[in-house]
């Protein structure tokens, strides 16, 4: 004993020095904690050193998610021995750096390792790890309950709010059986407030149900207490009517209330979902061969799964538990129930048991037999169909991922009348064909509404197609549009798919919605983000997020491309950045995208990719830009101006001619050109930090030809002028893919840049010459182009661009004379005198008329 | 008589020395040399003035996710 106290001092020395921070202070910091140790702990000298300091210290090795190698602890430790002698707060040294966010008092399950959820219990936020066993059924429910806020590689981030519990419950799960698997997931116990969060957002909400069958409108709910509290309420109660039993069968009548089985999945089979040919059954085979791999207990997770998110477990339970009790109310009375059920709290779901609805005639459609739909495509559709009623909401998948392959599967489900609502005249067209090339509709079963084509569809039931602006539009219309809408308005429909929601203004949407009576609403889009916060509203408008597609897995099993994403920093040159820094913004703006590194890189990185055989789009929203950069590198541009005819055969060029390898686009091509050719795109201007506009860019080379070639990736470039407003923008643009998992390397040099025959702008008299075409710009080039995309295209009165406008022209022969209106036409001069009659400026006259008289 | 000022070499991206310039051409008391397109001799008093100007402008373009969360109107 004597030996170990009196080497002591010779330890904690060695010790001393790796702990310090500075190495000046090294004898100081020791001191003090020898001080501390003689005074305090004497009496537990004995013991072994590193024991004593963490059990004096209390550092729960638990507790402790990033853990210190133990140099590190000890380090640690001395240093909150000496804060603890003034404050005594602080349990151990890492608590402080944590703040607010040290949940160290929670307690770790026992087998916390297999578990892949933290939850924290402050926001609400719940980090995945992805890369445990169990996390692809964590990341279905979780897609469920709640939103994803950003899902890289390793560990995802998702987070509990109203709207996406809100969801969950529209789906069907029961507040019990999401804390419940919460818990299961979960390191730690479910946090009290979490549980109570969960509990009073789900308590009200999904539980009253407003269903349309046999047509007549029904209140439903699980829960029959909650309808009789309904049933009391002074201005629902009297609108009960009571009908004759519509099914003698399997319902009861008690205390007022029908009470009959649960609506389930049953025999509604979702068309294109039953794959049977060898191919599928194949890639499906390899599929649960990759499962079988994990152990017994994910077996037994996965029935959990299927048990809770619903799939397909409505044989096993039993009767009790399905009943649902309704009663009806008559259909003048909706609104007021709806109204009343908003007021009370009880927000009430619309469902539409179209299997049930005899009224509205059946459309015949249906999915081709060749048509098959992938697995998340089914997933997210068996959510909006998940108890064999249509469910009305949003489904977010990424672009080039089928999203109009969803909309026509939903609508052959239906079955019923149809509208589709899109953001221009191109996706209408778009829209159209893809019908006929996925499903059996007829021809003249499809009807068209735009400002060129004012068709209906003969028969009980078909198909419309149009856009937000032309249902919406509230200024005078043409009679044959009148009569259109009239017709639009005077049915009823089973269905309405509304594209690209992201875009339409609220106000407008909430125009389209009322006018158009129709049974369910299927939003579809692939960046549910907005600049301007407006995605709530969508919320009420449409229904909850029904399913939200993961980019990174879809890329991984090749569903759509792999991308690699590169931010290139390009100096700016020294004449520009003086004059940067003298301009007004916007001016600046025009400075930092004619950059001429910027220039040199865009003309590097084309000269490269046109060598490895790659179709490049270059993207510019700036036309003044877009136009300089593709006149010195002698390639084709299109923008808002470009009439349609020479579009089309620079699109034509592109895709087919070897020698057209690289177009420049506008913001036109953000959003309704398909380009499957394109491997490579390059940005070197955008509307500022739009978040939207990048994930919309990218979209259009996701869904390459080329993405199943063996190792193909796909190239996203982003030029940035380094130092200036650029480098933020970019940042935030970048924001939503780096939360789909895009990781964006950056590019600070251009290996071999200078070395490139021709560069543009090697000289400095060059870049003299173009800074001073810049400067010479007036502010209005540095602006972004107008209209003709779909964010300008729709909720403006003026969006409307007539294509077809140059075949109006006529041809005929005429003389100078005739064109001049001299053909016809004799110059007569009525009332000569009135000239006399106008009151003049009294100094004119004076001037004037003074003169002529002398 | 030949007068001694006591400068501060600095070295730095074109774009750097611009700025140094811009902060320059406001009180004309920073530079004391302007040696080529990365090198600049300053006044040894103005150096902590400058360094703070320069963060404060390259702040400017540095975009913070956290501000997204706070008011995403932005």
């Amino acid at each position: 004993m004597s030996s170990q106290s009196g080497s002591r001092p010779v330890r904690a020395a060695t010790k001393r020095t790796r702990a310090v921070y500075d190495p000046n202070e090294d004898d100081e910091v020791a001191d003090l904690s020898d001080d501390y140790y003689s005074n305090d702990s004497a009496p537990t000298c004995d013991e072994d050193e590193d024991e004593e300091y963490t059990t004096r210290t209390k550092v729960p090795a638990l507790s402790l998610r990033v853990k210190p190698p133990p140099k590190a602890k000890t380090s640690t430790a001395v240093v909150t021995n000496r804060a603890s002698t003034t404050t005594e707060s602080s349990i151990d040294g890492l608590s402080r750096v944590f703040g607010r966010a040290d949940f160290s008092y929670l307690s770790l399950k026992p087998d916390h390792a297999s578990r892949p959820l933290w939850i924290n219990p402050i926001d609400g936020r719940i980090i995945l790890e992805s890369y445990s066993p169990l996390a692809e059924q964590a990341q279905d429910f979780l897609v469920t309950i709640a939103e994803p806020i950003s899902r890289p590689s390793y560990i995802h981030e998702y987070k509990l709010t109203p709207y996406s519990l809100y969801a969950a419950v529209s789906v069907g799960l029961e507040t019990k059986d999401i804390i419940s698997v919460l818990n299961r997931l979960s390191k730690v116990a479910v946090p009290q407030n979490i549980v109570e969060f969960i509990e009073s957002c789900t308590v009200s909400y999904g539980k009253v149900k407003l269903v349309l069958k046999h047509n007549r409108y029904f209140v439903e709910s699980p829960h029959a207490d909650t309808l009789q509290m309904l049933l009391k309420d002074p201005e629902i109660g009297p609108l009960r009517i009571e009908g004759e039993d519509y099914n003698n069968n399997s319902t009861t009548i008690v205390e007022g209330l029908v009470k009959e089985k649960a609506p389930s999945m049953g025999e509604l089979t979702i068309p294109g979902t039953n794959r049977k040919d060898g191919a599928n059954a194949n890639s499906a085979a390899a599929g649960t061969s990759g499962n079988a791999a994990g152990d017994g207990k994910q077996q037994t997770v996965e029935d959990l799964f299927s048990s809770v998110v619903g799939l397909n477990n409505d044989e096993e339970e039993d009767d009790d538990m399905d009943a649902v009790h309704s009663f009806e109310v008559h259909s003048s009375s909706i609104e007021t129930v709806k109204k009343r059920c908003q007021e009370i709290d009880y927000p009430v779901l619309e469902e539409y048991d179209f299997r049930n609805d005899a009224r509205n005639a059946t459309l015949d459609i249906d999915l081709k037999p060749s048509t098959q739909i992938r697995p998340y495509q089914e997933k997210s559709l068996s959510k909006m169909f998940g108890n064999g009623r249509a469910r009305s909401g949003i489904i977010v998948l990424p672009c080039g991922a089928g999203k109009t392959l969803v909309g026509i599967t939903a609508a052959c489900t239906i079955k019923k009348s149809v509208i589709v609502l899109c953001t221009s005249s191109v996706s209408v067209m778009q829209w159209r064909q893809q019908f006929l090339q996925w499903c059996t509709i007829q021809p003249e079963n499809i009807a068209v509404f735009t400002s060129e084509n004012k068709e209906k569809f003969r028969g009980d039931a078909g198909l419309v197609v149009s856009t937000y602006s032309m249902v919406a539009n509230t200024r005078n219309r043409s009679y044959d549009s009148q009569k259109m809408m009239d017709f639009l308005t005077s049915r009823e429909w089973g269905f309405i798919i509304l594209d690209e929601v992201h875009v339409v203004p609220a106000a407008m949407f909430r125009r389209v919605v009322t006018t158009i009576a129709a049974h369910t609403k299927l939003g579809l889009t692939a960046t549910l983000v907005r600049e301007d916060d407006k995605i709530d509203d969508l919320n009420f408008l449409i229904g909850p997020k029904l399913y939200e597609a993961n980019w990174m897995d879809l890329a991984n099993k090749g569903h759509i491309a792999n991308v690699q994403c590169a931010e290139v920093w390009c100096p700016m040159t020294t004449e520009f950045y003086s004059e940067y820094l003298k301009e007004s913004s916007r001016k600046r703006r025009l400075l930092y995208i004619m950059n001429p590194k910027k220039f040199q890189a865009c003309q590097f990185l084309i000269n490269y990719h046109e060598k490895r055989g790659d179709k490049i789009i270059v993207f510019s929203d700036n036309v003044y830009a877009l136009q300089a950069y593709a006149t010195k590198l002698k390639k084709f541009f299109i923008y808002g101006g470009t009439p349609q005819a020479e579009r089309m055969n620079i699109l034509q060029n592109f895709q087919l001619n070897p020698d057209v390898n690289t177009i420049f686009l506008s913001k036109v091509g953000d959003t309704s050109i398909d380009l499957p050719e394109a491997t490579c795109l390059i940005q070197i201007s955008s509307h500022y930090g739009s978040r939207r506009q990048e994930a919309q860019r990218l979209g259009r080379i996701l869904r390459a030809k080329r993405r199943n070639d063996e190792g193909f990736n796909a190239f996203f470039y982003s030029l940035v002028s380094k130092d200036t407003q650029e480098m933020y923008y970019s940042t935030k643009r970048q924001a939503f893919l780096v939360d789909q998992g895009y990781a964006f390397k950056v590019i600070t040099h251009l290996q071999g840049m200078e070395k490139l025959p021709d560069l543009a702008y090697a000289s400095v008299a060059e870049r003299r010459e173009l800074l001073q075409s810049v400067l010479l710009q007036n502010e209005d080039a540095a602006g972004i182009e107008r209209g003709d995309d779909a964010d300008n295209f729709v909720g403006r009165d003026s969006g409307y661009v007539k294509p077809s406008a140059a075949k109006k022209a006529k041809r005929t022969a005429g003389s100078l004379a005739s064109l001049a209106g001299g053909d016809d036409m004799a110059y007569v001069e009525y009332n000569k005198s009135k000239n006399k009659d106008k009151t003049r400026n009294p100094l004119i006259k004076k001037l004037y008329y003074s003169k002529k008289k002398a | 008589m030949p007068r001694a000022v006591k400068g501060v070499f600095v070295e730095c991206d074109p774009s750097i020395k611009s700025l140094v310039l811009n902060i320059d051409a406001k009180s004309h008391n920073v530079v004391i040399a302007d040696l080529d397109d990365e090198h600049l001799v300053i006044d040894e008093r103005q150096v902590d003035n400058v360094k703070r100007q320069l963060d404060a402008q390259l702040a400017e373009n540095t975009f913070n996710p956290a501000e997204l969360e706070n008011n995403p109107e932005k």
